[in-house]
């Protein structure tokens, strides 16, 4: 029941930066882009995801993927996010636009200390300067609006 | 190109209280041609001054140049500086005149015999000498002599200042200020009326929006030694009192806050709109009143509450009405201001203070002729965004609103509400669920009070104001809570009740 209503307001008060609207055929399915945050690697582009609300939500956390590739010690090639509120520390006072803004969050702050992607992860800690080039260029390969 | 005409046409569309308030835009044009005319009799036309006039300063800091002035205007030949000079309530603009150099000055850059470097500084006032002599010989009485002193050595000679007042461009500046003056003096008047009849709207919604506790069949002490998990809540004492609108308004304030009208809440767009977005989101607003009185989905039962809504609808009319006009006030002050400078070749007087802005330690609003300060906005306040906040604070509290009520989980009323030991407040079905999955934290806090909680945590007080303010969404939840309830327990039988079962 609480469907309709949280997704009602995303899509008329969307967060900065942020997109998510819902398949016309099942409204637990969203397609959602997010712009990479300033003054990050990922500045300019523009990732697409999904976001799927599991029959338990908000109990559940919702699932979300980057369907975009991107160079990022926290996401793996599958587009799988590594981020606590999407695990353990999942709370139901949490939406679906409290996890957006958490992945936009994610993009500026990458975390190799809880890598997903183990060689991103490396990469990241021994030079982060050049894991942070090759984060651009996948940027403007990948992630060109 | 044509402001008085559009200005004209736009003051018709006002009410004509505050159209007979309005600066006269063509009084104050005529009065720049009389300055035209004055000045051209003392031989300062347009053209002249153009090429002589320093730029304004404060009469009060004399002697004092602007440091950004041309410095080859200010060494040689005649400089003449507009300046404003305030006497006692009002304005006075006067020309100095100084006819020799700065004394302060190197003199080699004023070597008469050295070619000037810029043409304008070599013309000779044309200023007939009797006019400079009336000046000087009246200027013992009305006028203010400057400090420059008479040349010692012959009675003919000039002073090195001379000050000649404009009396068209006092007129011109008394009338500009008077207008906006009276303008302010009626705003404050408005603003009083304003405020009253919307103290006696809100007095009227809040009568016409009785809540439950009105209606004899209220208990709002509930049984405590009964167990609270069987509250029966009959749904004669949830029924709508039908001497009440309090659905009605809340319903209508709910439809004035999604139109947003005078002001953004939103992430992308925060703050006062443009007028004609206002315009349009009132209209809208209106549109959609109209549409569901006459679906029937929103009804107004009582008199008072018709009238009380069409008060409503007036109070937002006029604030939109004090915008627009606004807006135009303050080009038209704006556009005479240029006209002034542009007709007269006098330099652009400072702003006028708006007689809208309000601040916030000054209720008179008196018009301050002085510079603007930019500092200040930030404790400014249009008179058009005050209206707009009292009238929404005034009234949209009058009735609760069910986002303050509701469970952070389902999002909706808060119904039976449960009150955790970390104060976070839930409804007993999200509570429920939560206990069932194990979970210990609260999840606004993660405190670990969930599980600890019981009967106990139900808040008695917060179960009788919804009971009394919210029957009809309170009576909504609770059905739909005993329906959740109830497939979970088949569920729990292992009865797929969505799917058909067959026995």
């Amino acid at each position: 029941m609480s469907l309709p209503k949280e997704t009602e307001r995303l899509v008329a008060d969307p967060a900065p930066g942020i997109t998510a609207s819902p398949h016309d055929d099942n409204l637990r399915y969203f397609d959602v882009t997010i712009q990479g945050p300033d003054g990050s690697p990922f500045q300019n582009g523009v990732f697409r995801l999904e976001l799927f609300l599991p029959e338990e939500y908000p109990m559940s956390p919702p699932k979300v993927r980057f369907l975009t590739k991107i160079y990022h010690p926290n996401i793996d090639k599958l587009g799988r996010i590594c981020l606590d509120i999407l695990k353990d520390k999942w709370s139901p006072a949490l939406q679906i636009r409290t996890v957006l803004l958490s992945v936009q969050a994610l993009l500026s702050a990458p975390n190799p200390d809880d890598p997903l992607a183990t060689d991103v992860a490396k990469h990241y800690k021994e030079n982060e300067a050049d894991a942070q080039r090759v984060s651009r260029e996948w940027t403007e390969k990948y992630a060109n609006a | 190109m044509h402001f008085s005409k559009t200005y004209s046409q736009l003051l018709l569309t006002l009410p004509p209280e505050l159209r007979d308030s309005a600066i006269q835009y063509r009084q104050l044009k005529k009065i720049i041609n009389q300055i035209v005319a004055e000045l051209t009799a003392l031989g300062l036309s347009p053209d002249v001054l153009h090429s002589v006039v320093q730029p304004p300063t404060a009469a009060n800091d004399k002697g004092k140049q602007r440091e950004d002035s041309s410095p080859s205007v200010q060494s040689t030949g005649p400089r003449v500086i507009y300046e404003l000079a305030t006497v006692a309530d009002h304005v006075e603009p006067r020309l100095r005149l100084c006819l020799e150099p700065d004394e302060s000055l190197p003199s080699d850059t004023a070597g008469p015999s050295s070619l000037p470097p810029r043409p304008e500084t070599t013309i000779t006032l044309p200023i007939p000498e009797d006019i400079i002599r009336s000046a000087l010989g009246s200027g013992g009485g009305s006028h203010e002599l400057p400090d420059g002193e008479l040349r010692a050595d012959g009675t003919s000679a000039l002073p090195a200042e001379l000050i000649i007042p404009l009396v068209s461009d006092t007129a011109f500046f008394r009338t500009l200020t008077e207008a906006l003056n009276s303008l302010a003096a009626y705003l404050v008047t408005k603003r009083a009326e304003f405020e009253s009849s919307l103290r006696s709207l809100s007095q009227d919604i809040s009568s016409a929006s009785r809540p439950q506790s009105h209606t004899a069949g209220f208990h709002p002490h509930s049984r405590y030694s009964s167990d609270p998990a069987n509250i029966s809540i009959s749904s004669h004492t949830l029924a709508l009192n039908s001497r009440s609108d309090l659905d009605t308004w809340r319903q209508i304030f709910q439809l004035y806050m999604e139109a947003d009208i005078f002001q953004g809440h939103q992430e992308r767009f925060r703050g006062e709109r443009e007028v004609e977005d206002a315009e349009a989101r009132l209209r809208t607003f209106l549109a959609d009143l109209n549409e569901q009185t006459s679906k029937g989905t929103l009804k107004l039962r009582m008199k008072q509450s018709r009238v009380a809504l069409k008060s409503f609808m007036e109070l937002n009319t006029f604030i939109l009405d004090l915008r627009k006009f606004q807006q135009v006030t303050a080009e038209a002050t704006r556009k005479i201001l240029k006209k002034h400078a542009k007709r007269t070749a006098l330099p652009l007087a400072p702003d006028l203070t708006s007689p809208f802005v309000v601040h916030p330690d000054s209720a008179d609003g008196a018009v301050v002729l002085s510079r603007a300060h930019p500092v200040r906005t930030s404790e400014t306040f249009t008179l058009s965004l005050l209206l707009v906040q009292a009238l929404t604070e005034t009234l949209l509290p009058i009735i609760p609103h069910i986002d303050d009520y509701s469970c952070v989980i389902c999002t909706g009323l808060a119904f039976k509400p449960i009150r955790l030991q970390c104060s976070h407040l839930f409804c007993v079905r999200c509570l429920v669920k939560l206990q069932k999955r194990g979970e210990e934290h609260c999840p606004i806090c993660r405190a670990p009070t969930v599980l600890s909680a019981n009967r106990s945590n139900v808040d008695w007080a917060l179960l009788n104001f919804m009971k009394d303010w919210f029957p009809l969404e309170a009576k909504k939840k609770l059905q739909q809570n005993e329906r959740e309830a109830a497939e979970e327990e088949m569920q729990e039988l292992g009865l797929d009740v969505r799917g058909c079962v067959v026995m």
